[in-house]
């Protein structure tokens, strides 16, 4: 082998050679510049340089191989003369590879649900994380931005929810690594993503995969692209301001009804509660990056910063991310492959949300806070006024002094190897090394003179550190084979995974002043929240694929996987997820030659099963503990006690996995020369063993909270896209659109039949949400309220169960949160280098819940309302919508609104800056742009976002909106170089 | 050739089969059945060893600390802003429905109270079942066992008889329920998802408990009043027979007459000892009362919570001082101190503070519930006081009015009042009003109120009048009926076990 090798180097030595020269064009009769010029079968190369122009020695008859990202790759024969070459845009779709989990298949060969972000849609608006590029661009995913805090991390589900306790988070996959959290990860780097939804394409992930899975692949050098880019980009965000508080002669005058607050008359108008909370936030984000490869060995290197500092005062975030990865073909057979990424991210003064302005709930004490009232006490320099009457709220300048010394910060470490071995063509055997370390401190200071809280409690600490190492060892054998009309594509593996965490935390209070905030200034360190925990999980896969496809017409694909985890009961760790898929390519049969206008037309098909065990605690099957620490201090107390344990959770002996079956049908269909492509996909996916936590009546065993395989779940529904290239030629116009239609059932619990979550305001302190069987999960559940009553003011609430009168018996379901469907469209439109795009995005027929509403308009006691209130009923006779002041207020379907939005979710413009002095300079590419997000949204909803969810990631709670975090309107400026 | 790269093949996808690790790990810092002991099909309760026993008893005893919040803080709510002696306080469905008398069974309050006492009991029944095999193994000794599973049926009875109080009956659970396994679902199930019991039943329970514990319970110390003592189990005995379900007043009046007789017991002389608070000295003014039969401490470090729901914190003076307080006294019970003269008990259940709020009460002189006025004060569940005017009313019922009036009148002299007046004293309908006037006056805020109205069939002539009387109590939702004697089972409890029903009227 080795003198076989030694052979070809001498006989290219020996050949007689030749000077060939040309130029490379795009389809627009650009040059192209950096692409990539090869002699075949050789190590001899070039790039064209700023006009497209290159030139090479070559043996006669040699054949190039000219290449650059974007477009199709051309291999032509050097006849002597001057070569001038167009490469084609590598834009069709069925060309498109798709990564699939172990291995890669190009988009007409694919017999799965597989949706597609690729580098030219995240390039056209400026985003910082990866989920803001999925976002409105493929079907079946929703992306719901659950609360505008800066670096909160969006919540994705792929195909509806499938767990009401366990993890509904899809796994991230990044260049084969898979992980929960990608918060790391700059928009920049990334080259492409796929979502895998259905359970055949997903089930090679088995374990982790129910939620489907998200494959991120980064950017990579590549060969003959020398490059600098740098982009960066500067952004105001604002937020909707759509509600208003009463002024002081309105509150007075509204208080003076509710009776509980004694004003003096004196009071005027002093602060805007809002100017005191709000401001124009920002964000900065500037990425470089440096690629180089050539035959042998290629490298790619970025780093970056991104900033944002908040719409609420005090909140920002700050990342600093930097990767190298590099690759090497050490050997004819071996290839080896190194990346680290390294990334710091802190995001400081996290709001309080989710509570009222009783308990510093930030939002509702925007408007609850009269505006009678000074920002400072004038008696007590350096403290927040907070003498309001009596009544119980802190001002927003308080609010968000409370957090504003909160601070979490991470460091994140992901480092990978990988070395693959070709024994002969169509033999892969690869293994990969990953480690993926975070370590996380979290750190709370609260001062002790300028807040009441701070002052009560003395001013407290907080200060936890973690850190957490996840090691990922894959093996993976590929055999590939082709003879023929058939060729197969096997792939057997093994996988280990295995976690390590550990955390430390004490708590102290009484500091003598703000100076210093470290918690060896605090005089009391808690002695019953101190402490280490520290805990471990493993999982352990089989897996294999077989794919069969016969002369691109039919394909099959069978995946087998096997998963052990740490985390389920002994004996039952092991889970057993097999998938089938075929697809049959109509368009290829020979009845279909006629109908040219065809491109392509497929019909997929699979069943596959997925399983579930995130989400879970690392020792959930065993009956566990709390330690309590027993006093032993003070007289009369065993200076020498030890702790007490008891019982928390119940023993499940027999905890495995939760299962999710899935089949799905789709349908794909490109005609009119590939300018309209259409994918459909029917599914079906049922959830049986859901995990749950589960809660049994108080008193039968020592603890009444259960981790229990208890219920069954039905997602299903349909998604459609579409993609069409309207106008080509100079003018482009393309529009891509997506529908996705879900329908969730919980359809069985096996103890408990009767969930309650989410508590509303402490005036009506009761639940708003019940889960039970044979409901969509996170139904609305209260009081249906029948207007106002124009003799008394009170709401009318209906007396269901016909007994005479209103009490906890006539509570029933009031709304669903679940959208009928969510949609996206894109339009993209270019000319001449000039680039819009247009991104709408939307959702219907959901139900938001509106606490915060009941906080502003509940009209209960002394706190500032909303200028809706000015409505309300006062004498009798009168119509009006909103009722009395103190009238008695109950979770009913007052608060539930229409939380469908059509949302102008991103308008970009960007220009291709193209001339000869940039040339000159070197300057590849010269891109300036504009975008805007967030422009316009049409709803009825009256909360200041219909996207937001105060329960974010929850399972079992959405479309709950308590004082949560706004969105806000974005302008964007940035600019992109390659030099 | 070939072969040589087949067997390299082979070779590495072996290792990577092989790299598959144990899926075995112990928990590192969470105790578990693994170092517990675990829950089989044979055995219902685990206590693994002499030092998990001493665990166990330790954690009943914390558990009276801890639960101020169901135990001591919402008894208030449902005996004393439910009834005549006070408002609710503050704002809010939590609290306001149980002064205007609109409590469902979507309370909060009760949902939590429910689930809560059922913890305790089921605590109460892993020391009491655990105890047994450890006796067969000799782990524990006799003495031990005897004195342990006494002070396990007394914490047991007494949760037992707070929920046959507020909601007349509930499951009646002695046993730990076994692990649920997929083999023994069917058997099991009932276990975890009992019926309610009958009245009767509950309180049979509560007594055997409170007699078995007669024999082997703890002496009662004149050093430690925090233990689960022979005197605890006499009162608590006392209190039972009084109640409808069993009454028995020859039974109260000997479980009376026992824990009088109970050596070192009496009346402390000065009524302040009892909820004072010295200054000075920054700590609770008296512990371990000659009074006190059980009470539960708290010290510096280790302070109780439930302080700040009801006013200043004396030991830290303006903690939370900034909202409103629950328990607001109500006029009625303020006019009854004054009715009857007297200053000194108004002004230990009493005291008026300048706040900013004036939900009640104009902001200047704002009065608040003072029998917890520090987070050092001792919360007293129960002294000599109350089983007194309960032999008294026993007394009454029986007829024999002088022995009842000479009871009454002890309370009355270490009040600094008069003896009661010889033309009440000698009439029964007059003295069952006097006794239950005298325990409102004496154990204002110790969470006796409602239950008194309801011993003496008092709840519709009492409550139904003082909303009309007591100007500043929120209009009634709800007229008081017989149903009232009876809190709904909460909403939350039916649902989720649904063999319970609910009470009558709800």
């Amino acid at each position: 082998m080795l003198s076989l090798f030694a052979l070809m180097v001498s006989s290219t030595v020996f050949a007689q050679k030749g000077t060939v020269t040309g130029e490379v064009f795009d389809s627009s009769n650009q040059p192209v510049i950096g692409a990539s010029v090869y002699e075949k079968g050789t190590t001899n190369g070039t790039a064209t340089d700023l006009d497209g122009k290159f030139m090479l020695n070559v043996k006669q008859s040699a054949t190039l191989r000219i290449s650059f990202v974007g477009y199709q790759s051309k291999d032509v024969v050097v006849d002597g003369s001057h070569l001038r070459i167009v490469l084609s845009d590598n834009s069709e779709l069925l060309d498109e590879v798709l990564v699939i989990g172990y291995g890669s298949v190009k988009r007409k060969d694919v017999t799965t649900a597989v949706s597609s972000v690729s580098t030219k849609d995240l390039a056209q608006r400026p985003i910082v994380s990866a989920a803001q590029g999925i976002e409105g661009k493929a079907a079946g995913i929703s992306v719901m931005q659950a609360n505008g805090q800066p670096g909160s991390a969006p919540t994705i589900r792929v195909r509806g929810t499938t767990s009401m306790n366990g993890s509904n988070d899809p796994l991230y996959v990044v260049d084969g690594v898979p992980m929960t959290d990608i918060g790391y990860l700059s928009a920049d780097d990334i080259d492409n993503m796929q979502i895998l939804k259905d359970a055949s394409s997903a089930a090679i992930y088995g374990s982790r995969a129910a939620n489907g899975i998200i494959m991120i692949t980064t950017k990579q050098g590549a060969k003959g692209v020398s490059k600098i880019s740098f982009n960066a980009h500067y952004a105001f965000n604002n937020v909707r301001d759509n509600i208003k508080p009463l002024n002081t002669a309105q509150y007075k005058d509204l208080q003076s009804e509710i009776g509980l607050v004694v004003l003096p008359d004196t009071l005027t108008d002093r602060t805007n509660w809002r100017d005191q909370t709000f401001r124009t936030g920002y964000v900065q984000n500037y990425q470089v990056a440096i690629t180089n490869g050539n035959d042998k060995y290629n490298y790619y290197i970025s780093g970056g910063y991104t900033g944002e500092d908040g719409v609420i005062k005090e909140s920002s975030y700050k990342r600093y991310n930097f990767r190298m990865s590099v690759e090497n073909q050490i050997r004819s057979w071996l290839n080896m492959n190194g990346s680290v990424s390294y990334s710091d991210y802190t995001n400081l003064g996290s709001i309080i949300s989710g509570t009222g302005a009783n308990r510093g709930g930030l939002l509702l004490s925007v408007i609850n806070t009269p505006t009678y009232a000074p920002v400072w006490d004038p008696n007590n320099p350096g403290q927040y006024n907070n003498n309001f009457y009596g009544v119980n709220i802190t001002s927003p300048a308080e609010n968000i002094a409370r957090t504003k010394d909160n601070k979490t910060s991470n460091n994140r470490l992901i480092a990978t190897g990988k070395a693959t071995i070709t024994f002969f063509p169509g033999l892969k055997f690869s293994s990969s090394l990953t480690l993926d370390r975070t370590y996380s401190n979290t750190f709370n200071f609260l001062d002790p003179t300028a807040t009441q809280n701070g002052r009560d409690n003395k001013g407290t600490g907080y200060d936890s550190r973690s850190i957490g190492s996840v090691l990922v060892f894959d093996n993976i054998l590929n055999y590939t084979k082709s003879f023929g009309k058939h060729s197969i594509d096997a792939m057997a593996g093994s996988s280990w995974t295995n976690s390590k965490w550990s955390q430390s935390y004490i708590n102290g209070s009484n500091y003598a002043n703000g100076d210093i905030k470290t918690l060896n200034a605090a005089n009391k360190i808690s002695w019953t929240d101190t402490g280490t925990t520290a805990s471990e999980w493993s999982i352990s896969s089989y897996f294999a694929r077989l794919a069969y496809n016969f002369n691109d017409k039919y394909m099959l694909t069978a995946n087998m996987r096997a998963d052990g985890s740490s985390k389920l009961a002994p004996g039952h760790r092991w889970g057993y997820f097999p998938s089938f898929s075929g697809a049959w390519r109509i368009s290829s049969e020979n009845f279909m030659k006629p109908f040219t206008w065809i491109n392509d037309l497929k019909l997929r098909g699979g069943w596959g099963q997925t399983g579930n065990q995130s989400g879970l605690g690392d020792y959930g099957y065993l009956a566990s503990y709390n330690i309590n620490r027993i006093q032993w201090f003070g007289t009369g107390y065993d200076s020498n006690a030890i702790p007490t344990v008891s019982q928390s959770t119940l023993s499940n002996p027999e905890l495995t996995w939760e299962t999710t079956s899935q089949t799905d049908i789709g349908l794909d269909f490109t005609i009119l020369n590939n300018r309209l492509t259409f994918y459909a996909d029917y599914y079906y996916k049922k959830t049986t063993d859901m995990l749950m936590t589960a809660t049994l009546p108080s008193g039968s065993a020592a603890a009444s909270t259960l981790t229990y395989n208890g219920g069954d779940m039905v997602n299903k529904g349909w998604e459609f896209t579409v993609s069409s290239k309207n106008l080509v030629g100079a003018f482009n116009w393309n529009t891509d659109f997506n529908i996705s239609f879900n329908r969730n059932k919980l359809t069985k619990l096996s103890l408990t039949q009767v969930y309650y979550n989410a508590k509303t305001t402490d005036n009506v302190n009761d639940y708003v949400v019940r889960n039970t069987p044979g409901r969509p999960l996170g139904s609305f559940f209260g009081y249906i309220a029948d207007g106002v009553n124009s003799e008394t003011g009170e709401l009318n609430y209906r007396d269901v169960s016909k007994d005479g009168t209103i009490s906890a018996s006539d509570r029933t379901y009031i709304g669903n949160p679940n959208p009928d469907f969510t949609y996206g469209m894109t339009n993209t439109f270019s000319y001449k280098g000039v680039n819009l795009s247009i991104l709408l995005q939307g959702s219907y027929g959901n139900d938001v819940y509106n606490v915060s509403r009941m906080e502003t308009e509940g009209m209960y006691d002394g706190k500032n309302q909303s200028t809706r209130v000015l409505n309300r009923w006062k004498i009798p006779g009168q119509i009006t919508n909103v009722p009395k002041a103190r009238f008695d207020m109950k979770n009913s379907s007052y608060f539930v609104e229409n939380g469908s939005y059509l949302r102008v979710k991103d308008i970009s413009l960007s220009y291709n800056v193209t001339n000869q002095m940039l040339k000159k300079l070197g300057i590849t590419r010269l891109q300036p742009y504009l975008s805007c997000s967030n422009l316009l949204t049409f709803t009825k909803y009256k909360g200041m976002d219909p996207e937001v969810n105060q329960y974010g990631n929850d399972g079992s709670v959405q479309g709950i909106d308590y004082g949560t975090y706004p969105l806000c309107k974005s302008f964007v400026f940035g600019v992109n170089v390659e030099f | 050739m070939k072969l040589k790269y087949i067997k390299l093949a082979v070779t590495c996808t072996f290792a990577g089969l092989f790299t598959a690790c144990t899926l075995d790990y112990d928990p590192i810092s969470t105790p578990t059945e693994l170092t517990q002991g675990s829950q089989t099909d044979t055995t219902t309760a685990v206590l693994k060893d002499h030092a998990a026993a001493v665990s166990q008893r330790t954690v009943l005893y914390e558990l009276l600390k801890s639960r101020q919040e169901h135990w001591y803080l919402d008894l208030l709510l449902e005996a004393d802003a439910h009834s005549d002696n006070a408002y609710a306080g503050t704002t809010g469905a939590e609290v306001l429905p149980f002064e205007n008398n609109s409590v469902d069974a979507s309370s909060t309050v009760l949902s939590r109270d429910w689930d809560r006492y059922l913890d305790d009991i089921a605590q109460a029944n892993v020391l009491i079942n655990g105890l047994n095999p450890l006796l067969s193994k000799g782990l524990v000794t006799q003495a031990e066992y005897n004195q342990w599973t006494a002070e396990g049926k007394i914490f047991r009875a007494m949760v037992m008889f707070e929920m046959a109080r507020i909601w007349g009956s509930f499951p009646v659970i002695t046993s730990v329920a076994k692990t649920i396994t997929a083999a023994n679902i069917k058997e099991v199930y009932p276990t975890y998802y009992p019926p309610k019991s009958t009245s009767k039943e509950c309180y049979t329970q509560i007594i055997t408990d409170l007699t078995d514990a007669l024999s082997y319970a703890p002496d009662i110390s004149s050093t430690d009043k925090t233990l689960l003592s022979k005197t605890v189990a006499q009162s608590m005995l006392a209190k039972v027979y009084a109640e409808k379900t069993v009454q028995d007043y020859s039974k109260v009046i000997e479980y009376a007459e026992k824990v009088r007789a109970t050596p070192g017991l009496q009346l402390e002389s000065d009524y302040s000892n009892l909820f004072g608070y010295d200054a000075t000295a920054k700590d609770c003014k008296k512990r371990n009362t000659t009074e006190s039969i059980l009470e539960i401490q708290y010290t510096t470090g280790n302070a109780n919570w439930a302080t700040w729901m009801f006013g200043r914190q004396l030991d830290n003076y303006d903690y939370y001082f900034t909202w409103a307080k629950w328990i607001t006294p109500s006029r009625d019970l303020i006019k009854a101190f004054d009715q009857a003269g007297d200053t000194l008990r108004k002004n230990q259940s009493i005291v008026y503070y300048k706040c900013t709020w004036s939900n009640y009460y104009p902001a200047d002189a704002y009065p608040f519930m003072y029998k917890l006025r520090s987070g050092l004060n001792s919360i007293i569940k129960l002294r000599l006081a109350d089983i007194i005017l309960l032999e008294a009313e026993a007394y009454v019922y029986q007829g024999q009015l002088s022995q009842a009036a000479s009871l009454v009148n002890q309370i009355r002299e270490r009040a600094k009042l008069p003896d009661l007046a010889s033309d009440v004293a000698s009439s029964k309908s007059s003295m069952v009003d006097a006794v239950l006037n005298e325990r409102r006056l004496e154990l204002a805020f110790e969470g006796q109120r409602w239950f008194d109205l309801c011993r003496n069939g008092k709840v519709e002539s009492v409550m139904n009048a003082v909303y009309s009387k007591d100007s500043g109590r929120l209009t009634q939702k709800k007229t008081f009926d017989t149903n009232s004697y009876l809190m709904p089972i909460p909403q939350t409890a039916l649902d989720e076990n649904s063999n319970l029903q609910q009470n009558p009227g709800y």
